[in-house]
C-alpha cells in the first residue's frame, strides 16, 4: 500500500468507516513512515483501540493485539516454553531409554508464541496494538523498551530475534498512571479530544446511514450537552454509537423524555450521573438540545 | 546539503531552543526525529507541520498549549520572537528565581560543618545531637508554634520518617518457600541441574506498595500544616512510584510531578509556584467534586489509600461535600482523614463540614506535630 501524504491515509481510514481528526492522521502517517510506535492517550471510548483496527483494515494487514493488565509479564506477552509437552517428551524418552539433551527441548516446536513474538515472526507487515499499557506495571514497560526501539526480542535459549518486517505499533493508555519518559521518548505522542459536533455527526452517519438527519443532529447535541455538564464519566464516541443503536432498536423518531429515560443507561455509566439527569429538567435539556441542533 | 536544507536545520534548531526556553524537555533525538518529520510532510502545509512536530516534541496534553503558543509565535514573526519570548512563555521566567533556594541550603550546610560527625551517625532515629528534653519538646510541639530553627529540625526529621512503604500482594509471582507449585520453573530448575534430584519450585504473589492518593487543604487556616506536610509528601514521593498528590483550596492542583524532583528545595519551590490558591479561601465540596470528576476514572482508586488533610471547615453548602465523600468512600480501599483540629482535647465534631465528612472515613487522626506524623508514617504499614 502506498501512502505518500497524510491525505491518502485519511481517505484510506475513511473508507473503512473511521473518521480521524487531522492531527491524528498526521501523527499516524508519520508513525508509519518513520516506523516508530504511536502512543495514543485520551478518555475512554474515544476511538484509540478502534484506530488500530481501522489501520489494519485499511492496509489489509493482520492486527495483533496485546491486552495489558496488572501483573502481565514476559510469559503472557512474548513467549512461553510449552513445559507440559517438554515433560511429556522427557518421560517418553526415559521410557524408551533414549538420551535427551536440553537443546532438543528448547526449539521452535516447544515455543508458545505470544503477541509480541508473533508480530516479529509475521512474514509481512502487521499492526501491533498494545492496549491499555498503563494497566501493566513499570517493570513490564521497561521490558518493552528494547522491543519498541529495535523491534527485537532476546530469548536466552534462542538468542536475539529481529523482526522480518517491522510492525506498525499503536500503544494506547487511559492515563491511570503516567507512563515513563523513557517509553514516551521512543514514541510519537497523540492526545485525543472529544470530537466536535460536526465530526461526531459524520461518524454517526457513517455507522448508521438509516438514522434520520434530525435524530442524528439531536443525538450529537444531547451528547455534547452531557459533556458540557461534565459528568463523572463523560460519554465517549463509543457510547454515542451505542446509544444511537439503542434508539434505532427502540424505533425512536426523535428524542422524547420517555425514550431517553429508558435508554439512559447506555449513555451514562454512573448512578450519580443518571440521577443528575433524571432529577434535572429533562424537557429543558431536550429543548436546549433541539435549539442547538437546529443551528448549523 | 543545499542552502534550503541548511536554512531548515537552522530554523529547527532555533525552534528547539525556543521550546526548551518555554520549559519543554526536548531531547536531541527528538530534534533529529523532527527533522525527519519535516522531510516527510507535504511542503507548505502549516497545520500538518504543526501536528507532526507536536507529535515528536511533546509528551503529554499539558504541553500542547505551550507548544502551540511557541509554534504560532515562532512561525508568525520570527524576528519578534526573541523579544516576545520572555514575557509570553509561562515557564521560562521562573528559571532565575529557582537559584536562591539551593544556595541558601549550601550556606546552611557550611554553617553546620562542625556538626557533620553527628549528622552522619544518625540514620533513622531523631537528631541525637539534641538533648532528650529538647527532642521531646520538638516531638509534641504544634507546627504552628515552632520557631524557624525548630521548624527546620522538624523538616529534617520528617524526611527520615519514610523508610519502608506498606505493601500489598500483586498479580505477579516470585519464587517463595511457601506457595503454589510452578511447573514451568520446576522444569527449568531441574534442567539446570540434571544430576540433582528434581525439586518442586513454589511461587507466591510479589508485594508492591499500596497506591496512595493525598489531598491537602492549603486554605488560610491550614497553611502552616500544609507547608510542613508538603515535606512529608516529598519524602513519600521519592520512595513511592504509585502516588498521586493534589492540593486544594478554591481549586484543585496536581503536584505529583513537582514533588518527584529529588532536590527538596526546588520541589517545594516549584510546588508553591504552581499552586495559585495558597492560604486563600476554601471550598472543599466543589474541589473534591472536581477531583472525583477529573481523576476518579483515571487513577486506580479501587486499591488506593486516600489521605485527606483538611480541617473540614466548609463555609458553603455541605451537600456537594457529602456527595463527593460518599462517592470517594465507595471507590477507595481506605480513606484516612488527617485533621490538625484534633490537637484540641475538647474537640467535638460539631461543624457541618466535619459532620459531612466523618461518616465516610475509615480513620480519623491528628496531624499537628512530629509525633502525629510519625504515628501516621507507621500506620501506613498495614
Amino acid at each position: 500500500m502506498t501512502m505518500n501524504n497524510p491525505q491518502t491515509l485519511h481517505n484510506l481510514l475513511q473508507s473503512t468507516g473511521y473518521l480521524p481528526p487531522s492531527d491524528l492522521t498526521t501523527s499516524l502517517f508519520l508513525a508509519c513512515k518513520m516506523h516508530r510506535p504511536l502512543l495514543l492517550e485520551g478518555e475512554a471510548g474515544i476511538g484509540k483501540t478502534e484506530l488500530a483496527k481501522a489501520l489494519a483494515r485499511a492496509m489489509n494487514i493482520p492486527l495483533i493485539r496485546l491486552q495489558c493488565y496488572e501483573g502481565i509479564d514476559v510469559h503472557q506477552a512474548v513467549y512461553e516454553w510449552d513445559y507440559a509437552r517438554q515433560y511429556l517428551e522427557i518421560q517418553l524418552a526415559q521410557s524408551q531409554n533414549k538420551n535427551i539433551v536440553a537443546d532438543d527441548l528448547f526449539t521452535d516446536a516447544y515455543l508458545l508464541q505470544r503477541p509480541l513474538l508473533r508480530s516479529l515472526f509475521q512474514p509481512s507487515a502487521s499492526v501491533l496494538l498494545i492496549d491499555e499499557l498503563d494497566r501493566s506495571d513499570e517493570a513490564f514497560e521497561a521490558f518493552l523498551l528494547e522491543f519498541l526501539a529495535e523491534y527485537q526480542i532476546t530469548i536466552p535459549e534462542l538468542g536475539t530475534l529481529t523482526a522480518k518486517e517491522k510492525p506498525y505499533v499503536i500503544i494506547t493508555s487511559n492515563r491511570t498512571r503516567e507512563l515513563s519518559d523513557a517509553l514516551k521518548r521512543r514514541c510519537l505522542y497523540q492526545w485525543l479530544e472529544y470530537p466536535d459536533r460536526s465530526r461526531e455527526r459524520d461518524i454517526l452517519h457513517q455507522k448508521f446511514p438509516q438514522l434520520s438527519q434530525t435524530l442524528s443532529d439531536e443525538i450529537t447535541s444531547f451528547v455534547h450537552e452531557m459533556r458540557d455538564m461534565s459528568m463523572i464519566k463523560n460519554p465517549g464516541i463509543a457510547e454515542t454509537l451505542d446509544w444511537a443503536q439503542a434508539l434505532i432498536a427502540l424505533d425512536a423518531m426523535a428524542l422524547e423524555p420517555e425514550i431517553i429515560q429508558q435508554s439512559l443507561g447506555v449513555l451514562l455509566k454512573h448512578q450519580e450521573d443518571i440521577q443528575r439527569i433524571q432529577q434535572g429538567d429533562l424537557k429543558k435539556i431536550i429543548q436546549d438540545t433541539r435549539r442547538k441542533a437546529s443551528q448549523p | 546539503m543545499n542552502d534550503q536544507d541548511g536554512k531548515m536545520l537552522e530554523n529547527l534548531g532555533e525552534f528547539t531552543r525556543a521550546l526548551r526556553g518555554a520549559g519543554l524537555n526536548v531531547s536531541l533525538s527528538d530534534t533529529v526525529h523532527a527533522c525527519n518529520v519535516m522531510e516527510l510532510l507535504p511542503i507548505g502545509e502549516r497545520q500538518a507541520l504543526k501536528d507532526g512536530l507536536r507529535a515528536t516534541m511533546t509528551r503529554c496534553p499539558e504541553e500542547y498549549d505551550v507548544f502551540d503558543q511557541t509554534f504560532d509565535i515562532f512561525f508568525k514573526n520570527h524576528d519578534l520572537f526573541e523579544r516576545l519570548m520572555a514575557p509570553l512563555m509561562p515557564v521560562s521566567k521562573t528559571e532565575d528565581d529557582k537559584k536562591p533556594a539551593p544556595l541558601q541550603r549550601v550556606q546552611q550546610a557550611f554553617g553546620r560543618q562542625n556538626n557533620t560527625q553527628t549528622l552522619q551517625e544518625e540514620e533513622w532515629e531523631f537528631d541525637r545531637s539534641s538533648t532528650a528534653s529538647s527532642l521531646e519538646r520538638l516531638q509534641h510541639k504544634d507546627f504552628e508554634q515552632m520557631t524557624s530553627d525548630e521548624y527546620r529540625d522538624a523538616i529534617k526529621t520528617i524526611h527520615r520518617l519514610i523508610q519502608k512503604l506498606p505493601k500489598l500482594p500483586t498479580r505477579r509471582v516470585q519464587p517463595a518457600r511457601r506457595g503454589i507449585p510452578d511447573m514451568n520453573r520446576s522444569l527449568r530448575a531441574s534442567l539446570r541441574r540434571p544430576m540433582a534430584p528434581a525439586k518442586l519450585v513454589t511461587v507466591a504473589p510479589r508485594l508492591a506498595p499500596q497506591p496512595l492518593i493525598i489531598l491537602v487543604d492549603i486554605s488560610g487556616s491550614m497553611e502552616q500544616y500544609a507547608r510542613i506536610f508538603l515535606h512529608f509528601m516529598h519524602a513519600l514521593g521519592q520512595k513511592h512510584r504509585r502516588i498521586h498528590m493534589f492540593t486544594f483550596g478554591t481549586r484543585l492542583t496536581k503536584i505529583t510531578g513537582f514533588l518527584r524532583t529529588k532536590d527538596v528545595d526546588k520541589a517545594i519551590f516549584d510546588t508553591s509556584n504552581a499552586v495559585k490558591d495558597w492560604s486563600g479561601g476554601t471550598n472543599i465540596g466543589s474541589t473534591l467534586q472536581d477531583f472525583a470528576r477529573q481523576h476518579a476514572g483515571s487513577l486506580s482508586l479501587a486499591k488506593s489509600h486516600l489521605l485527606l488533610v483538611t480541617d473540614g471547615l466548609e463555609r458553603g453548602d455541605v451537600t456537594s461535600l457529602e456527595g463527593s465523600m460518599k462517592f470517594l468512600s465507595l471507590r477507595t480501599k481506605k480513606m484516612t482523614w488527617l485533621n490538625p483540629l484534633l490537637r484540641y482535647e475538647q474537640f467535638e465534631p460539631k461543624a457541618r463540614g466535619i459532620k459531612a465528612i466523618l461518616p465516610y472515613v475509615d480513620e480519623f487522626k491528628p496531624v499537628h506535630n512530629l509525633s502525629s506524623l510519625e504515628e501516621l508514617a507507621r500506620s501506613l504499614y498495614p
